[in-house]
Formats: structure tokens, sequence, C-alpha cells
């Protein structure tokens, strides 16, 4: 019987607390939590990586590339920004989508990703859309994203990671691919001045 | 969805959650949170059986294994048992803040046998398990595998075929980048069924009540045997290079390797028999020397040769490492060109890896005459360094990109 008691207490106990939590969301509503279930960009089996970049000084642009993501299932997001982290001398001053030239060849760097590439968005002929429809596949289905940076030091620039903002059924999402970088002023990345760089 | 909606959906999840907690909180009534679970799995019957029983011991740790001397007796707790339904499945479960000291690893790790107990035989498999926490509460995972998965162990006490689906070697990917031949895949199961013996019997009659981690500490162990077997050659990992990159590989201090056992019943043939994980603990890293070409890196492993009190079977398990990469065992190896994936790269860039994967490395080692699994440099623990002296490209196995791929080479050839 006092068992029986006590559990009808908690019961009671439990629906008061439930309906406290609904009346809470009905006035918070906070959308980024409960909003859609839409796709979100994901990347199977990344790795990090840490890239320098010879010979690259003061007022140089590059395009950062070999960010690969596709859409864990069907739909569309639309990227909203691409930013560094952790960024020392160095300006984003771009970014694109590309479908994934492993997948889709590309009219200026056919079969090849992008690395440190010396050119900028423009001259590697990056679409102006923002959207990512596409859902990953065995083919390397997918797109890849490309960051324009300008060098805005004399000495070494660098990043530590780079954040792609992006929003999806009405939720703003984040992806951030561990991608490290190092803009070198020396002929070889490796050399003691640009290692000493911590990024 | 509106907000009326949501808020609907909320009360109804939020009902459920308290009902469920209410389930599993402690009460007057007597009901206790579930254990973690061990592991799950299932076991083929032979003919004619219809019942049977999973013992699952703890191993020795790292520490206390190389602490055994010849003739020193290691106890092997039972940690978790279990009867088998008829429909063959069981789960074994185990609280993993009251296993032995003894047998923990520093991350909680511990490495298990399982044992089935059907028809008078016996059948043993062993697999790593580590305490993960998650949303859920506690969990053991097979963490040497791509996913942290709860271990699914399959017996087949006809054929005496044994093994944990979570841990497959043939999803291990060869250097063209498919999936591993057939003689990996054999190396990880165990192949010889066994009398079951008096000791085992009588364990697996009380299977299912015994829950506590130290009652039967001393009714089975590891008779250490010698000699020991040191500097069993590991095959670690590959570099390709054709010429345009210096590159070395480094592996840092806390790298965790899940090697193969060797067994036999006494008198019988050596065979695999799953796994079990050995750590370096480390504060210093090591480096191979830069190369311009294609090389494979070999580390060495201290094994050692046991008798199972309880199973009466002859066990060789690592206890350690005797060697990192220093060990050059064949040198040179034949260059790789991957054609999935390919990224640019200029004369003097840079290209390290910064958190290999499992896949990345993955091998075999050759103890008792066989060569049994090996895989290492699943945490960010192993890195591979390429320094480009001329321009050329980054080349990977998977089509998503040479950051996604499980192997990768330096090419001349620009993508």
């Amino acid at each position: 019987m006092l068992t029986s008691k006590r559990s009808q207490a908690a019961l009671g106990c439990g629906l008061v607390l439930a309906l406290a939590l609904a009346l809470f969301a009905y006035l918070w509503q906070p959308t980024s939590h409960f909003g859609t279930d839409g796709p979100e960009l994901t990347s199977p089996n990344l790795g990090g990586v840490l890239e320098g970049g010879a010979r690259i000084h003061q007022g140089d642009t590059v395009t950062i590339g070999g960010l690969f993501a596709c859409l864990d299932k069907s739909g569309s997001v639309k990227v909203d920004n691409i930013t560094a982290i952790h960024a020392t001398g160095l300006q984003v001053t771009g970014w694109g989508i590309r479908p994934n030239p492993s997948w889709k060849e590309s009219p200026t760097t056919g079969r090849g990703q992008l690395g440190i590439s010396r050119h900028t968005l423009a001259s590697l002929q990056f679409p102006a859309s923002q959207d990512v429809d596409t859902v990953c596949g065995p083919d390397g289905q997918g797109v890849e994203f490309g960051m324009e940076v300008r060098k805005t030091t004399s000495g070494e620039a660098g990043l530590s990671a780079i954040r792609i903002t992006y929003t999806s059924g009405g939720d703003a999402k984040t992806f951030v691919f561990p991608h490290a970088v190092r803009l070198c002023n020396e002929d070889q990345a490796w050399a003691k001045p640009c290692r000493a760089l911590k990024v | 969805m509106n907000s009326r909606a949501r808020g609907v959906v909320v009360a109804t999840f939020a009902s459920i959650l308290v009902l469920a907690a209410m389930a599993f909180v402690p009460s007057a009534s007597g009901r206790v949170t579930p254990l973690p679970t061990l592991a799950t799995g299932h076991v083929q019957f032979a003919a004619g059986v219809s019942s049977g029983q999973v013992l699952a011991f703890a191993d020795p740790n790292q520490t206390t294994a190389a602490k055994g001397k010849a003739g020193a007796l290691l106890p092997t707790p039972l940690i978790a048992s279990a009867d088998v339904a008829s429909d063959g499945s069981f789960t074994l479960q185990t609280d993993p803040s009251q296993l032995p000291t003894s047998t923990e690893a520093s991350d909680g790790t511990v490495n298990v046998e399982a044992v089935v107990v059907s028809g008078g035989q016996e059948l043993s498999y062993f697999f790593p398990a580590t305490p993960v926490t998650t949303a859920d509460g506690v969990v053991f995972a097979s963490t040497s595998t791509v996913g942290a998965k709860t271990p699914d162990l399959q017996f087949d006490m006809s054929t005496g075929s044994a093994l944990n689906a979570r841990y497959s070697p043939t999803k291990w990917l060869n250097s063209n980048g498919h999936t591993s031949d057939a003689f990996a895949a054999k190396t990880s199961r165990a192949s010889a069924l066994g009398a079951a013996t008096p000791a085992l019997q009588k364990m697996a009659a009380s299977a299912g009540t015994v829950t506590a981690t130290t009652d039967e500490v001393g009714l089975c162990g590891l008779l250490t045997l010698t000699p020991d077997d040191n500097g069993r050659h590991e095959h670690f990992v590959n570099v390709y290079d054709d010429g345009s990159t210096d590159t070395h590989i480094a592996e840092g201090g806390g790298s965790t390797h899940t090697l193969g056992i060797a067994v036999q019943l006494i008198g019988g043939g050596w065979t695999g028999s799953g796994t079990a994980n050995i750590s370096r603990s480390s504060d210093t890293k090591v480096t191979s020397k830069d190369r311009q070409h294609s090389w494979g890196y070999w580390n060495k492993v201290n094994y050692r040769p046991y008798r199972d009190t309880c199973t009466h079977r002859d066990i060789e398990k690592a206890i350690g490492f005797y060697d990192l990469i220093s060990a050059d065992i064949d040198g040179s190896v034949q260059y790789d060109f991957y054609t999935a994936s390919c990224g640019q790269k200029a004369k003097g860039d840079q290209w390290d890896t910064t958190d290999a994967t499992a896949a990345t490395f993955g091998g075999g080692v050759g103890v008792a005459g066989i060569n049994v699994s090996a895989q290492a440099g699943y945490r960010t623990s192993v890195n591979i360094h390429m320094k480009f002296l001329e321009g050329g490209s980054v080349r990977g196995t998977s089509s998503s990109g040479p950051l996604n791929s499980s192997k990768v080479d330096s090419s001349t050839f620009p993508c």
C-alpha cells in the first residue's frame, strides 16, 4: 500500500513537471532546437590535416579547398558563411561551392580538388550558388567548399579550422572542418619560422 | 511545425521521460537501474542441444601481466554471466565501476574472454571493451572499431566459429582501397571447440546469478608460461611516395594497438581467437626518418604464453611493445597509386594528417606460427607528414577526397 501511494505521488509529480516543460516550450519557442528535421552537412570519414603553403606573401590571395561535404538525407541547405577559426595574419575575402571534382569534373582543375590554390575564386570559376542539395553517395557525390583569403601580414599567417554556417529547414547550423593552414613566406612550408606559428 | 504542435510534442516527450525515469530509478519496490551491457550476441547451438551459458572473464591488464613471472597465476575474475535464450540470444552485463583495478587499462578498457558452455563443449573468444559515457549513461563499446559500438559476439557450437561482428577485419581496406582478404578475416576467429572443464561446468550452472566482480577470483586464471615471445613483428603502416616528397610518420605517446590472440587446445594446433588492446604510455612520440620512396613500417610486440586454468587452452597474447617504428623489416615497398581522389600541391607545400583513422593502419602480426590480426592508430596518435620537394598531388582511396580516405599517397603527377 505504501509503495502504491508513493508511485501515485511520483506519477503526479511527473505529470506536473511535464506540463511545466510544455508551458516553457510554448512560451520560449527556440526554433534552433525544435525546428524542422532538415538535412545536415556531413563528411564521412573526414580526417584532420595541417596544410602549409610556401612562398605566400603579404597581399597575396589564395583559395583554400579540399573541403568535402554532402547531405545526410535528401533536401537542400543554404550556406550562409564560411569563416576561419583562430585566424591570424589573413582576411577571408570570399567563399564558394562547387561540385566535388572527383564526382563532376571542374572546368579549371579537372578531377583535382584544391589544396592551397594560388588563384582567386573567380579565376577558378566557382559557381555563385549558395545551396547544397547533394546527398552523400558512393562516387563522391557532394561539394567542395573553397575559401578565398588574402594574407595581410608580412610575417606568417594561419588558421586552425574552417567553419561553415548554414540554414536547414529554418534552423541555423554549423559544420567545422578540422583543417589547419599556414601561409608561409619561405620556399618551404616546413621552414622553422613558419613552423613556429601555432595554429 | 507550429508552436502549439511543438508544445504538445514536448509535453508528450516529457511525460514519457518522467515515466521512464520512474521505471528505472531505485524505489521501495526494489527496481534498480540496469547494468551497462558488456556484450550482446548469439549462440548457434549444436545439433540436439537447446541451452547454454556464457561466461565473461576479465584478463589482467598490461601492468599486471607484465609483472607476472613464470609460474605466476594471474586471476581472471568472472565479471558477467548469462543464460542463453532458446533463440540463441544472450546479453552480458556488468558494472564498470566494480571491475577490479588489476584488469582495467588507464582508459577503463578491459580485455575480456567470453566462453560459451553448451552441450558439454566450450568455445571462447577474446575482445576488448571500453566503458564510454553517453547521453544514455555508461555503455561498453568496441572502441577499436570505426564508430564505437557494443560488442556483438557470434558463436557457432557446430563449427567452432566465433567472432565479434562489431570488429571485423573484413571491413579494413587494402592498399587498393578494397576490403581486406579472407586471411585477415579468419585470423580474428576462433575455430576450435573444446570439452568444457568441470570448473567451467560449475560456473555455468550458476550463470546469471553471479554479477559481482570478485566472487570467483582465484577459480580461473592465466598461468604464466615461458619463454616470452618477444619482438614479434607487427606490420604497422606503408607510406607511398614516388619521390615527390620527403615523408615520415610519427606515433604519439598514447597510441593503442589492437592485437590478435593465438590459442590452442593443449596438443592441438594454433588458431586466432579475437583480440586484446595494449597501449603505449609515454610522453614522447616516435618519429621515423624522412624518406623519398615508399616504405613499410613495422613495430615489434612482446607476446607471452599462458595456460588458461579453466578452459585448459594455451594462449599467446601481447603484453607490451619491444620497439616502435624503427623496426625496418622489409624497408622499401612497392608504390601504390590511388585514383579515387586528388588534391593539388605546390612545390614547398606541406601536408600532415592530424588524426588518422583506423583503417589507415591495419596489418598483421606473426605469432605462434600463424598470422593474427593487428590494428593501430584508431585514435589521434599516428600521423603521416609529407613535404613536397616538387609540385604534385596527394591522392586518396575515397572519391570524397584525400582527407576522407583511409589511405593516401604522394605523387609527382598533377591532378
